[in-house]
């Protein structure tokens, strides 16, 4: 089978590698076309792409030529006319830059349709633009030159009116003085001459008035000049002309004629030379038609043109502004043109991509799966081993841990084992120290030195010491055998209420000695047995009833039993509440360790030998439960026994438990008074001298006759005795009991035991053992005794037991009654 | 070997530029001061213009021959206005803009001169020892960077109408005046009366004052207008250029007009005695320097200088007042410790304080004294000569 096993395992790996070796494979290949697909588009649309971005920065500079250029022209017409040259900038710029658009639009071949049409505006709009700027240039160039032309009419007209002007002044200047002249002559004359001064003053007068008028007369005319030359309306020139400076200029020259200058300068050629500056040489008055005839040059036909030229500007600039932005639609046109052309490859460029990238996606997966399954093979593979190597790890581990455990516990067992010898040593030297002495009392002191009373103090004293250290010894070996796993508990099918009642009758007595009120109360109902040891349990019971009452002064006392069915293992518990003195936490948490009194003062009020507890619970959890203590400081305590009580099948449930308890407070017996008759033959095998007196004392003070023999082989020989011809039969035997010490020299008890059982002696044979250990009565038993009873003796204990065995015998021999009297004499 | 030919490289260029920089010392621009004049190298005015050039290039060739001043070397930069005062402003304009002058010196005329003042304020660059006497560059308290040297037109007509009425003994009713008609015209005008006024001249209305049209001649209609006066004039203060002041004394002497004609010192002593010929006999000119052929030792220094800077300059007032100021400015440069700044010049110039020149007198500059001078020296044309004459002569 593992064979099989192995081998599959086998064939499921190769089959991993494969797959995942032609994972591998298909994914590499994928990849492989899918790169080479996509080199392919990639180069199709770098292709386009340069194309495109070519055009579009071609079709950028362009744009932005035509702004520089646009902005000149605007620039131009916002600010006063300049040097044409230097502020609108050619846009002859502009068809180079076109060309180029078009040579790199060319290149889209998937849009020429739509390029064509566009790139036409264009070149449209361009020439146009370029027909206007022409246009603007001539405007310009003659607007200079007309500038120029008026301007050095003006500084003609200047020129020649302010010689004019000047003369004018001079001449009247001179024409005062001779006023003035004539004025002093006229002074400093005779009264004859004084007349022809004055006629001559008068005369002079008029000259100065002429030569004044003249200076008038000039001076309106530089005015409008003035006015001519700041006129903005064309029409208002001719009215300027015609009406007021003709007028003036027939007045100037009328003045001119009428002074005299007395052929120093000639004013009205004057005139006529600043008429001819202001309209023209060979200009002149036409009288008929009321008008002044402009002739060729001077600055009114200068000025008159320049002014017409200005007027077209507003027309000029309405159509570059048209112009413009006929231009800028063809561009936007383009513009848009260019950018559907880019959207359109962008679009397609991400379609393909998508596409590339799902199928590498595909290949990649397959490839990232064959990979992963390789790896976690590989990985497995390792991982077993590793694990492997981690479990043994982990296994020495808690070998070593548990081996430091066991050693601690060990060590700690050792140190409490020191602490219990020395404990122990203490409790038994105490009463043990005493005995002695009351004994040694007693015996050193004559009769006559010590009275009865005395006598009998001693006495109890020494009986008290010697019960409290069985009673020490008893604990110890019990708490010994409970520590070294050796006390062996009952498991048999016991009646709850009678214990209970036995153990409530018992405790009475106690709690009535104290005028303690003792109660009994059941919480449920109870089965009517339950599988323990009923020993123990009334040990456990007894010890802490017996606690209850001796530490309580005043209240009551009361056990209360309950059961409880809850758990999977039902359970009886017996609360012991009393209403004591109450413990404190301090004090719970050594309430259960050996030797240790609640209060060490204690020992000496209340005696007990301070293992009680620590034993109950011992053996409340070999009987499956457990002993806790809830206690509160001044108010008293509350002992819970928990024991198992084993299947319950078929075991009734009393309802009323308590009326089936009856408690009688039974006077203790009275140990010394009791006489128990054994009317019967006893064989005492015992070693010791001591326990050989006492012994035979106790029994034959009870009626028994007893024949004590120190060995096992002097047991045999007397036992049989003359039954060695009567190997089954009672009635000849010599003895109805034999009492065997188990321990004893040349042979001990068991092989004496099994000798005589061997050689058909079929009487009761009652084992006595020190020995308290778990598996001792077996032995016993096993050897062939009958029972077996522990020493130290209980005198009336053994004295039952033998009588209960004697009347076994006695109801099995009823056959032959005969033995039992032969036996008496 | 990489080593060897790298340091012969490094040497060579060392060397190299240990001589450029040698060489540019004397010409390095940062170790000349340059000075600016806007005036009327052509037009009516141009002979005051070249002649207060010429005064000012002799002080600075002087100074240029012994050292420079302050370790440096000077410089004049002249632009021409033609006496357009619509000229003066784009000259300032260049002069402190691209050439970067120091002061201005020596500017001649008026019109130009009020052209020229606000640019000066503006700019902060000091505009001294102005050809001109008006009142405008005299204010109370003095604009800062405008310092002059000479005596105000108000000081030299004062002067004459004080002589006139203590020493003539004529009247102030008898005082005419014949102005150009713009400012020039109007700040000896203004002078003149405030001198009457101390005299005694009651009021205004009937001074009689003559004007005609800067750059004309047309002197005729202010003749007239004073020989018309109801009291004639027995002297006439003239504010003028030559060539009209001249027509004017001839057009006069023509009509039997002949008072006494005194003249202020703008009007260019020695061109108006050239073109006055024998009718300039007595024709009495006002001057704000001695006369150049005194033997003050600023004017032996004055004429050796002119004759050092070579041509055939005659000595003439127009000159030797441009000498003097040059001279003034170059003091003040010598104070300068650090740098010379626009700045510090005028600080250099105020500190001035009270100093002597070798005129003769004691001169003055301070924050709040920005003439240097108010010294007037009487002149007279005799025999088309103008010599130093006294106050005095006119008590005939």
């Amino acid at each position: 089978m593992r064979n099989n096993k192995h081998r599959d395992k086998q064939i499921i790996q190769r089959l991993v590698w494969i797959l995942a070796a032609v994972g591998l494979s298909a994914g590499a290949i994928m990849l492989g076309m899918e790169h080479r697909a996509l080199t392919k588009i990639t180069e199709y649309r770098n292709h386009t792409q340069a194309a495109l971005s070519k055009a579009s920065e071609s079709f950028q500079a362009l744009r932005a030529e035509r702004e520089v250029v646009v902005r000149g022209i605007e620039t131009h017409f916002a600010e006063e006319h300049r040097d044409v040259s230097a502020s609108i900038r050619k846009p002859d710029s502009l068809v180079p830059l076109m060309a180029r658009c078009k040579a790199d639009l060319s290149e889209l071949s998937a849009y020429e349709g739509e390029t064509n049409g566009a790139v036409a505006n264009m070149e449209q709009a361009i020439a146009a633009l370029l027909g206007i700027h022409t246009r603007l240039v001539q405007w310009e160039c003659d607007y200079i030159a007309l500038s120029a032309q008026v301007l050095q009419a003006s500084k003609r007209v200047d020129q020649e009116l302010a010689e004019l002007k000047s003369e004018a002044h001079k001449l009247e200047g001179r024409k005062r003085l001779q006023e003035a002249m004539s004025l002093k002559r006229f002074h400093n004359s005779a009264e004859d001459e004084q007349a022809e001064i004055a006629i001559s003053f008068v005369k002079e007068q008029e000259a100065t008035l002429g030569a004044s008028t003249l200076v008038l007369e000039l001076s309106d005319l530089a005015l409008q000049v003035e006015r001519l030359r700041s006129e903005e309306h064309v029409d208002h020139l001719v009215s300027l002309k015609d009406n007021e400076m003709r007028q003036t200029l027939r007045r100037l020259r009328d003045a001119a004629a009428r002074v005299d200058t007395a052929g120093v300068v000639d004013l009205t050629l004057m005139v006529d030379n600043a008429q001819d500056a202001i309209f023209g040489d060979g200009s002149r008055d036409d009288p008929d038609h009321q008008t002044l005839m402009v002739g060729v040059g001077g600055l009114y036909q200068h000025y008159r043109k320049q002014l017409l030229l200005q007027s077209t500007s507003a027309a000029l600039q309405k159509s570059v502004i048209a112009c413009v932005e006929n231009f800028t639609e063809a561009e936007h046109g383009l513009g848009s043109m260019l950018g559907n052309a880019i959207v359109h490859d962008a679009n397609r460029a991400q379609h393909i991509m998508r596409a590339a990238w799902r199928d590498a996606l595909l290949a990649g997966v397959l490839v990232a799966v064959a990979f992963l399954v390789l790896t976690w093979k590989i990985a497995g593979l390792g991982e077993a081993a590793e694990a492997q190597l981690n479990a043994k790890n982990h296994a020495l581990e808690a070998t070593m841990e548990q081996l430091q455990i066991a050693t601690h516990d060990a060590e700690a067992a050792s140190r409490s084992k020191s602490d219990f010898l020395a404990n122990m040593s203490h409790e038994i030297r105490t009463p043990m120290t005493a005995i002695l002495g009351f004994t040694d009392v007693l015996r050193s002191t004559a009769d006559d030195q010590i009275s009865v009373a005395q006598r009998k103090d001693a006495i109890e004293t020494i009986e008290r010491n010697g019960t409290y250290l069985l009673q020490i010894i008893n604990d110890i070996l019990d708490i010994s055998k409970i520590e070294a796993g050796k006390l062996d508990v009952q498991n048999i099918r016991t009646p709850l209420v009678p214990v209970i009642a036995e153990i409530c009758s018992l405790m009475k007595v106690r709690a009535d000695l104290k005028n303690l009120p003792f109660s009994l109360a059941y919480t449920e109902s109870i089965p009517e047995c339950i599988h323990t040891d009923p020993i123990r349990l009334k040990q456990i019971l007894v010890n802490l009833i017996g606690n209850a009452v001796k530490f309580t002064e005043s209240g009551s006392v009361k056990l209360v039993v309950g059961f409880d069915s809850s758990d999977a293992e039902s359970k009886i518990h017996f609360d012991v509440i009393d209403t004591g003195p109450g413990m404190t936490r301090a004090q719970l948490d050594k309430l259960f360790k050996p030797f240790t009194q609640v209060d060490t003062s204690a020992t000496r009020s209340f005696g007990g030998t301070g293992l009680g507890l620590a034993i109950s619970r011992r053996l409340a959890m070999m009987l499956g439960g457990s002993l806790t203590v809830a206690s509160e400081p001044g108010k008293g305590s509350r002992f819970r026994i928990t024991v198992s009580t084993g299947p319950l099948d078929g075991i009734r449930m009393l309802d009323n438990p308590l009326e089936a308890t009856s408690i009688k407070a039974e006077p203790a017996p009275a140990k010394k008074d009791t006489v128990l008759q054994l009317n019967c033959r006893i064989l005492l095998a015992e070693d010791g001298v001591d326990n050989q007196r006492l012994i035979a004392h106790v029994l034959r003070k009870a009626g028994a006759d007893v024949t004590v023999v120190e060995n096992g082989k002097l047991a045999v020989e007397a036992a049989l005795g003359s039954a060695e011809d009567y190997p089954g039969d009672s009635a000849l035997l010599p003895f109805d009991v034999i009492l065997m010490d188990m321990q004893m020299p040349v042979m001990d008890g068991y092989q004496a035991t099994q000798v005589l059982r061997e050689r058909g002696y079929t009487g009761p044979i009652i084992a006595l053992t020190a020995h308290a250990m778990i598996g001792d009565r077996e032995r016993c038993i096993e050897a062939g005794c009958s029972d077996y009873d522990t020493k130290p003796i209980d005198r009336i204990g053994l004295i039952k037991k033998i009588t209960s065995w004697l009347s076994k015998a006695t109801s099995d021999a009823e056959h032959e009654p005969a033995l039992h009297e032969t036996a008496m004499s | 070997m990489p080593g060897m030919r790298a340091g012969f490289i490094s040497a060579v260029t060392a060397l190299w530029c240990a001589g450029i920089v040698t060489a540019q010392t004397p010409t390095d621009p940062k170790s000349e001061i340059v000075l600016g004049m806007s005036t009327a190298l052509t037009g009516p005015a141009d002979e005051l213009g070249l002649n207060v050039q010429a005064g000012v290039l002799a002080a600075l060739d002087e100074a240029n021959r012994a050292g420079g001043v302050i370790g440096r070397t000077l410089r004049l930069v002249t632009l021409d206005d033609g006496y357009e005062p619509s000229r003066t402003a784009p000259n300032m304009h260049k002069l402190i803009e691209e050439e970067k002058v120091l002061a201005v010196i020596g500017n001649v005329g008026t019109p130009t001169a009020v052209a020229a003042i606000p640019i000066v304020n503006a700019r902060q660059v000091v505009l001294f020892g102005a050809y001109t006497g008006a009142g405008a560059l005299r204010k109370t308290p003095p604009d800062r960077y405008v310092i002059n040297y000479r005596a105000s037109y108000a000081d030299e007509t004062s002067a004459m109408v004080d002589a006139l009425v203590n020493e003539a003994g004529i009247s102030v009713d008898e005082i005419a005046f014949f102005t150009q008609r713009d400012a020039y015209g109007d700040a000896g005008y203004v002078g003149g009366v405030a001198a009457m006024q101390r005299h005694g001249l009651k009021s205004e209305v009937n001074i009689a004052h003559g004007r005609y049209e800067r750059n004309t001649d047309a002197v005729e209609n202010g003749l007239a207008d004073i020989v018309s006066a109801h009291v004639s004039p027995r002297a006439v203060i003239m504010v003028g250029a030559y060539a009209p002041c001249a027509a004017f004394i001839k057009l006069a002497r023509e009509y039997g007009f002949d008072p006494i004609f005194l003249n202020v010192s703008f009007v260019g002593s020695q061109p108006l005695a050239n073109v006055l010929g024998d009718a300039g006999e007595g024709v009495i000119v006002t001057q704000v320097v001695p006369h150049f052929d005194s033997d003050l030792p600023i004017a032996r220094e004055y004429r050796s200088a002119l004759a050092a800077r070579g041509g055939d300059m005659q000595p003439t007032f127009g000159s030797f007042e441009g000498y003097i100021a040059g001279r003034i400015l170059l003091r003040a440069l010598s104070d300068v410790t650090e740098i010379p700044t626009r700045e510090s010049i005028v600080d250099a110039l105020d500190g001035l304080g009270k100093f002597d020149i070798g005129l003769g007198l004691e001169l003055e500059l301070s924050p709040d004294q920005h003439s240097a001078c108010h010294e007037v020296w009487p002149t007279v044309i005799r025999g088309g000569e103008v010599v130093p004459m006294s106050w005095t002569d006119l008590r005939r």
